[in-house]
């Protein structure tokens, strides 16, 4: 046993053991100076993954400012786009954005409902509209503290007013077979034709104008008894992709509209979506 | 060649401990003492050469995460590694026996620590993860690592 302890091999291996105690008590400079090459070697792969994880972090941040500023732009550029035809005054300022996450949906089809990571402590109350890049996603229905549920457009008693950005005619949607939307109660020389974008027709006190909704499809399948009926069947596919939302933006909108327009704040721009373009708004001094 | 094998998760793995930090548990501590437990070699001083030199490496690397202050991990897991290798030779209850060893080197790299003027916090916690963390690793090497 005794002999075992002390062939050349268990020698080298004290060896090895006697550096490792000089290492310990040797001084911190020299350490440092040696031991930096190896370091640079044998830690290279924790560095590049410290790399990659602040450049993930760093585009997840990018992204996110990014999809709020989209979402921003494609708001305005809608209700410029909508207010370019109409002798309206152009909003000279934008409605606030809250970027919120979906955290949950109806399990029942995955696009009726969802849950997002915004709650009345964050300033959201029901009616709000939910948007995205896209377009209208729907509106806020009941609000807890910190999560609110929301109403697509899909959801069997969803309606909004629209309108054809084309022509102006005005409509309400409601949800149809296949993720279509059906426009209800349309004459039958309404002036909807296959392609027109429908956006937002701003009454109803929900949705401000000019936000984009869908583009009318072709109805081939449509039967013949809805053709000859008193309306015109016109259907919607929606430019959101409800199945999909990872994110959505609430549209924090002025609570109510006041009886006087104050000129310059956003509750101008909410009565003037609700006031006919040949109808002034009051002044103040009238009103008083 | 088992051993330059079983350098390369061991490399791996000190990678992760050093990512982490001095988290709990000394993983890299548990694994030299398994796997200098089940070194085969030819011949007892073999076992314990290629033992010393497992744990001088992970040593180093966990050394490496502050160069100015190296020596105690590779002092400590080398002596593990030695101490493990030597004590297979006269122990056959080997659950309890690398329990002990993995306690002995903890507490072991705790003194040293205290030695080396970076007093450890509360030990406890790592010894029990540890103790804990080797049994599961063994149990596991033992079902990877057919018995002769």
């Amino acid at each position: 046993m005794r002999r075992s302890f002390f062939n050349w091999q268990d020698r080298l291996a004290w060896v090895v053991i006697a550096f490792c105690l000089a290492v310990l008590f040797a001084p911190a400079r020299l350490k440092t100076v040696v031991l930096l090459p190896a370091q640079t070697v044998l830690l290279a792969p924790n560095r590049l993954l410290a790399g990659l994880s602040a450049g993930v972090a760093g585009l997840g941040r990018e992204n996110a400012r990014l999809a709020r500023l989209a979402a921003e732009l494609a708001v305005e550029n809608a209700r410029l786009r909508a207010l370019a035809g109409a002798d309206v005054r152009v909003p000279g300022d934008t409605l606030p954005l809250m970027r919120a996450t979906v955290i949950g949906r109806d399990l029942a089809t995955f696009e009726r409902y969802l849950t997002i990571s915004l709650g009345r402590l964050s300033g959201v109350r029901p009616g709000d509209p939910v948007v995205t890049a896209d377009g209208v996603v729907g509106t806020l229905v009941a609000c807890g503290d910190h999560q609110s549920l929301v109403q697509t457009l899909l959801s069997p008693s969803a309606r909004a007013a629209v309108m054809s950005l084309r022509s102006h005619t005005p409509g309400v949607t409601r949800p149809a077979r296949g993720g279509l939307l059906d426009i209800s109660y349309l004459p039958k020389d309404a002036d909807y034709g296959a392609g027109d974008t429908v956006v937002t027709a701003g009454l109803g006190r929900v949705f401000p104008k000019g936000l984009p909704v869908g583009v009318v499809t072709l109805t081939p399948e449509e039967p013949a008894a809805a053709q000859s009926g008193l309306f015109k069947p016109v259907k919607v596919r929606p430019f959101v992709d409800f199945s999909r939302l990872g994110a959505v933006f609430v549209l924090r909108l002025p609570e109510t509209a006041p009886a006087v327009p104050v000129p310059g704040s956003r509750s101008r721009v909410w009565l003037e979506n609700l006031v006919p373009d040949e109808v002034s708004p009051p002044e103040e001094d009238e009103l008083r | 060649m088992r051993l330059v094998t079983a350098l390369v998760p061991l490399y791996l793995l000190c990678l992760t401990q050093v990512a982490v930090g001095p988290m709990f548990p000394q993983l890299a501590l548990v694994l030299v003492v398994v796997l200098s437990w089940g070194q085969d070699s030819a011949s007892s001083g073999g076992r314990r050469l290629a033992a010393t030199l497992l744990g001088a490496f992970v040593g180093l690397c966990l050394d490496l995460s502050a160069p100015g202050s190296a020596g105690l991990n590779l002092l400590v897991l080398a002596l593990s590694g030695y101490a493990a290798a030597s004590l297979k030779l006269v122990i056959y209850r080997g659950r309890w026996a690398l329990l002990l060893i993995c306690l002995a080197a903890l507490v072991a790299r705790w003194f040293l620590l205290a030695l080396d003027g970076s007093p450890a916090a509360n030990p406890g916690p790592v010894v029990v993860s540890s103790g804990l963390t080797l049994l599961l690793t063994y149990l596991v090497a033992q079902l990877l690592v057919p018995s002769r």
